[in-house]
């Protein structure tokens, strides 16, 4: 009953969106958006909402947006690593490339796009998905040999 | 193959010949090139490739120790092509950190071949590939290291086993001395240990 009341005051504030859905306000415009002098009583009554409502953050637009952006821009810095690091057999050196460290500090985020990019270049990302993860699954027998790497990550993250 | 490759030519500007001699492929690189490994990246650093028993630090002194495991020696800065030896050059860029390694042929009379990192492989010159012209460039020569090759001889095989009594008398010792045909036809190609033919 106290839900359905609150869900009355939010519509008056937010009546300009039509799908208006109490659980796909995201946390951050939740508190913000409960003015408590305009819609609820009291601060008491934000935090009860916020322990009671579910909010379903998969189908919050900004998390779908915010995902979308991350694989684009992995994507880009990919492209400008593997550009300007395709003649260098330096391992070290292709980790210090700009892109390269902005792609380890995307952190967790990065990493099962890595995976898949093991299939088309795979020299590039073992660093990478070696920092992130924080294990190297490459058993010393398959050193350097790339294929068996590559079999080794995937095998890995399968069971990650 | 096509010999024209803008993408070679814009990461060595002075690059003036050269000769694409395989495609993209990255099972191997450099390093492991010239040292005749076609199947494995070789670099001093873990999950890569490198000889058991020397240190695994990327310094010239480890490229050093990794050919010398291999049975080179060092020969100093002498490019010159010198019959029965390869050769490699190892490259450092301006802080002395290796960045490449080229590979002499004992057979192709002065040719040096290189793995562009990732990319293909090519014939050019030490001076092609020199220089720095980024932070990704070769940078210049520091050291070249020589090995002298076991010989390799064409035997035509069916003439060799059809005279090959009246060819090569017995004679008391192990010594066996051949008599050695080229032939324009199909050859048979024996290494024979150095030593055995005089």
């Amino acid at each position: 009953m106290r839900e359905v009341i609150l869900k009355e005051k939010l519509l008056t504030k937010f009546s300009r969106f039509s799908n208006f859905n109490l659980t796909q306000i995201p946390p951050y415009l939740f508190l913000r958006s409960f003015d408590h002098r305009g819609v609820v009583d009291s601060l008491e009554e934000i935090y009860w909402i916020r322990e009671n409502v579910i909010f379903n953050l998969t189908c919050s637009p900004a998390l779908t947006h915010r995902e979308n952006n991350i694989a684009a821009r992995f994507s880009q810095l990919a492209s400008e690593v593997i550009e300007d690091c395709m003649m260098v057999s330096s391992p070290t050196k292709i980790a210090l490339h700009p892109s390269y460290q902005e792609i380890i500090g995307m952190g967790k985020k990065a990493l099962p796009l890595l995976i898949k990019k093991l299939d088309e270049t795979p020299i590039f990302w073992f660093w990478a998905c070696e920092a992130i993860a924080g294990i190297n699954p490459v058993p010393k027998s398959h050193r350097g040999n790339i294929p068996e790497m590559v079999k080794d990550w995937k095998k890995w993250a399968n069971t990650y | 193959m096509p010999d024209y490759d803008s993408f070679i030519e814009s990461c060595f500007p002075h690059i003036s010949s050269y000769n694409i001699k395989s495609p993209i492929d990255y099972k191997y690189n450099c390093i492991a090139f010239a040292a005749n490994d076609t199947t494995k990246w070789w670099w001093p650093k873990a999950p890569y490739y490198w000889p058991p028993d020397v240190p695994e630090k990327e310094d010239l002194a480890s490229f050093i120790a990794c050919y010398e495991s291999l049975g080179y020696v060092v020969c100093g800065l002498n490019s010159k092509y010198k019959k029965c030896y390869e050769k490699v050059a190892l490259f450092v860029d301006s802080y002395g950190n290796p960045t490449h390694a080229a590979k002499q042929d004992a057979e192709n009379k002065g040719i040096w071949k290189s793995k562009l990192g990732k990319y293909k492989d090519i014939e050019h010159t030490l001076k092609d590939i020199s220089g720095t012209y980024n932070q990704y460039s070769y940078g210049n020569v520091a050291i070249i290291l020589k090995r002298k090759v076991k010989r390799v001889f064409k035997i035509n095989r069916p003439s060799f086993l059809k005279n090959w009594k009246q060819s090569f008398p017995k004679k008391k010792g192990n010594l066996l001395r051949m008599v050695i045909s080229i032939n324009n036809g199909i050859h048979n190609q024996v290494r024979l240990p150095a030593g055995i033919v005089s």
